[in-house]
């Protein structure tokens, strides 16, 4: 049986105990995202620890999604964590909050990886003739399908055209030309519907008490 | 027909359409560059950026990322003067000297040890991606009650320096049926659940959710309560590799908390708290 340990509480600091349980309770519910940003940029590798806790799991999903391969996102979510240390005065808080931003920093990260991966597949695929891409349908709908139950609800209430638009280019990290060309419709038409798609989605979700 | 012809905010127009597919990274580099320097004057913009990369957010669902991507990370960015890793029993993984008793071992106890003080924490199955070596380290973290340890105190030879309890309370977990022991969720700052405290006919034990993060392994979980006026340590759950941890609640235990602390554990939190709930027992 492995037997591990209650360490001893002996040789206690000379720090004062009510201090400690202030700590305590500010850490509990009062250390806020941008006060462990700030306290990351003075050098604090506990607040980036912190910060990974918090938001390691949205970055790697995102990430993972995107990539669909887990070396590609480990490297991804790697490179956004690691970036927040050493630039943390990227994230400016009076433009929203670090869960969006970091999901929006993976995003674009995953989006270069699958597309330089993506090009130097298919100049291997050209080579060996492999099986051709799903169709834009059946990509559109798996997307869906890997989302939430409360999510796919969602955007589930969207116009299919501007759904596939957006589940396209965000999920297959697709270009809007691309995603137009997908679709057999015009890119300005495209760019409409991403932009309809993602209103209406914020509309939905508020209506859903989904949005803080 | 470019599409950015109306991105100059001169002209009071918002290229609404391309900020969205910016926001989608769906644009070429040359539409970035101009959204970007659009965006570096224009505040409304700025803000309808901020609202749809809020709504894409809600698309992910949070996953938890591999053991080794924190390692990775840590290992670039953990600053110069501070050991990356724990090896030699003669470093110490203390962020504040004061911090860390577990160094300083054998001195003259700062007060006697209590009996809520003893726990025995026990894993209920062999974590799976713990390396041999690893493990057979976890297996010398066999530590504990504080009776002993004030009597004699070993650093083991390899890993960090742990404290061992050579009487060790080594009996296996209580058979009794169904005791009334209190189960609750442990939540993090942001309201995820990192953990729950659950119970069954052998006692207490630790679950880790999802959520909770992988530590590098010179860092460790520990569990307290917060029912005295000061944190009192119900022990060390590890680096959250393993899924459950068994641990020994006294009677009465309410509010627990778990934090991030130096491998080998700490006498008070000194580390982040990862998170912390209140307990009951169920009707």
């Amino acid at each position: 049986m492995l037997v591990t340990s209650a360490h001893s509480p002996d040789g206690a600091p000379a720090r004062p105990r009510p201090t400690v349980v202030a700590r305590i309770v500010a850490d509990r519910g009062e250390r806020s995202d941008g006060d462990l940003v700030a306290a990351m940029a003075d050098g604090d590798h506990d607040a980036l620890a912190e910060l990974y806790r918090r938001y390691g799991g949205a970055v790697w999903g995102v990430a993972r999604r995107v990539c669909n391969d887990r070396t590609l996102a480990e490297d991804v979510t790697q490179i956004v964590f690691v970036d927040l240390w050493r630039r943390p005065q990227r994230f400016d808080p009076s433009r929203g909050g670090l869960r969006p931003w970091l999901v929006a920093q993976a995003h674009a990260r995953a989006v270069d990886a699958v597309r330089s991966e993506s090009a130097r597949q298919r100049r291997h695929e050209r080579e060996s003739q492999y099986a051709p891409p799903p169709s834009p349908d059946v990509e559109a709908t798996a997307h869906v399908a890997a989302l939430s139950q409360d999510m796919r609800r969602a955007v589930n209430q969207l116009a299919a055209e501007e759904r596939d638009a957006i589940v396209l280019a965000y999920f297959g990290g697709h270009s809007y030309r691309e995603t137009a060309a997908l679709l057999g419709a015009p890119e300005g038409t495209v760019k409409s519907r991403i932009r309809r798609g993602l209103t209406g989605l914020r509309r939905v979700l508020e209506a859903q008490g989904m949005t803080p | 027909v470019s599409p950015l012809n109306h991105v100059n905010p001169t002209a009071g127009n918002h290229p609404h359409d391309e900020l969205a597919a910016y926001t989608l990274d769906a644009v070429d580099g040359d539409e970035r560059r101009m959204i970007e320097s659009h965006l570096a004057v224009c505040p409304l913009c700025r803000r309808e950026v901020a609202a749809h990369q809020e709504v894409l957010s809600q698309m992910i669902a949070d996953e938890s990322p591999p053991a080794g991507v924190w390692d990775k990370i840590a290992q670039e960015t953990q600053p110069r003067g501070r050991p990356q890793q724990i090896q030699a029993e003669t470093q110490t993984p203390a962020e504040t000297p004061a911090d860390t008793p577990a160094e300083t071992p054998a001195e003259t106890p700062a007060r006697q040890p209590r009996a809520d003080d003893l726990v025995q924490l026990t894993t209920r199955r062999p974590p799976r991606h713990l390396r041999t070596a690893e493990r057979a380290r976890s297996r010398r973290l066999v530590v504990g009650a504080l009776a002993a340890a004030a009597a004699v105190v070993v650093a083991v030879g390899v890993g960090p320096r742990v404290w061992d309890n050579l009487t060790g309370d080594e009996s296996p977990p209580t058979t009794l049926a169904a005791p009334d022991l209190p189960v609750g969720d442990i939540t993090a700052a942001n309201g995820t659940t990192v953990a729950y405290v659950r119970a069954d006919d052998r006692g207490s034990y630790i679950e880790m959710a999802d959520q909770m993060a992988t530590l590098p392994s010179d860092r460790t979980y520990q569990l307290w309560s917060l029912d005295a006026p000061d944190p009192v340590s119900l022990g060390l759950l590890g680096t959250g590799t393993d899924p459950t941890v068994r641990v020994s609640l006294p009677e009465g235990t309410t509010r627990v908390a778990i934090s991030d602390e130096p491998a080998g554990g700490s006498p008070a939190p000194t580390g982040l708290i990862a998170g912390s709930g209140d307990l009951a027992v169920p009707a």
